[in-house]
């Protein structure tokens, strides 16, 4: 165990007596109690909540996109800046609202009290499954619950087999993982199944999907996991 | 970068947790945090740091403990601090292990310095 002693500013004059104050309290707790509240409102309503997660470029609007023929869907799109991705959604009449964190200090993640009006506004649509679309980054968005079913991490080719040992958390708390762009595999030289392998090194237990926009076989089988867990959801709001 | 948000976590933390105490009377507040939190201790203090300030918590010591990760692994039993590139036991090589600590963020105790007579 390490310590790490930052000494600020010092007190001034004779030395005082000093009281203490057991806090034990999880730093990120307020950012928690307003998850709870937005998972216990999408599941009192039936409607399956992904957090979609992965670096720019990753391929995380076009899976989203991908994935609208097979369900009603609704987008809440987080970018530092620009409506660039939203405009997509919009276009293809589907209902999205775009968070900027360009106002919370052009944050690097999204975080539950930043959102969760706007989840309770799309719900209003009625949709069947509502993707979060974080923003691009492979660190930050790990430590900060928005209430979501499903944490899905998406890890494309390009971005090449060691990227589970470099940022582990994000993979560690995911609940899925599509390695996107598999077929560029061949054309890059390069083996998804060190990518599979390399994930399940720190994550032994998630479900891992081979995933391409241009190959509607594995469009159909996230699809699949995704209406299973609708269903799982279904049961447990019928309990 | 996300170490601002958390300082702000931080800070608005002790500031409840101190009631009317008046913030200047802080003068210790220890963190832990687990290794595999994704926290760099020292891009949270720096913003602890500059934040302080501004909400009152002008003579703070903020001591932040970084906490091993550990796992169990539910073939021998043993506990284990994980390689860094895998998450499997070292000593019976399964992956059938369950995550214990290691994401932690925390905030343990605060000091407070009581008024003179």
């Amino acid at each position: 165990m390490r310590n790490f002693v930052f000494e600020h500013l010092h007190g001034h004059g004779a030395p005082q007596e000093k009281r203490r104050i057991e806090v034990g309290k999880n730093i990120l707790d307020a950012n928690e109690k307003v998850a709870r509240e937005v998972h216990e409102l999408y599941t009192k309503r039936g409607v399956l909540l992904v957090n979609v997660v992965g670096s720019p470029g990753s391929g995380k609007t076009s899976f989203i996109k991908s994935l609208t023929p097979h369900f009603k869907v609704a987008v809440l799109e987080g970018d530092i800046a620009s409506s660039v991705d939203a405009k997509q959604f919009a276009r293809m009449g589907v209902p999205v609202i775009q968070v900027n964190t360009d106002i919370y200090g052009s944050a690097c993640h999204l975080e539950a009290p930043w959102v969760r009006d706007k989840l309770e506004l799309l719900l209003e649509y009625e949709p069947e499954v509502v993707f979060i679309e974080n923003v691009g980054n492979l660190v930050c968005p790990s430590d900060f619950n928005l209430g979501e079913h499903e944490r899905l991490v998406l890890y494309s080719v390009p971005e090449g087999p060691d990227k589970p040992m470099k940022y582990p958390p994000i993979f560690h708390t995911a609940t899925a993982v599509a390695i996107t762009k598999v077929d560029l595999a061949p054309v890059m030289e390069l083996d998804v199944r060190e990518f599979e392998q390399n994930v399940l090194h720190i994550n032994p237990n998630v479900r891992i999907f081979n995933f391409s926009i241009k190959v509607p076989s594995t469009v159909e089988e996230v699809a699949h996991y995704l209406n299973d867990k609708r269903q799982e959801l279904a049961k447990e709001k019928s309990k | 970068m996300h170490e601002y948000s958390i300082a702000k976590y931080v800070l608005d933390s002790t500031l409840s947790s101190i009631g009317e105490t008046p913030p200047e009377r802080v003068s210790k507040v220890v963190i832990s945090i687990g290794k595999m939190a994704g926290v760099v201790p020292e891009s949270l203090d720096m913003y602890l740091k500059l934040l302080a300030q501004e909400v009152g918590l002008t003579r703070a010591v903020f001591e932040i403990v970084v906490n091993p990760v550990e796992f169990k692994c539910n073939q021998c039993g043993q506990t284990f601090e994980p390689n860094k590139e895998l998450f499997w036991c070292p000593h019976c090589g399964s992956s059938n292990v369950t995550f214990v600590r290691g994401n932690e963020m925390a905030i343990d105790y605060l000091e407070i310095e009581e008024e003179g007579p």
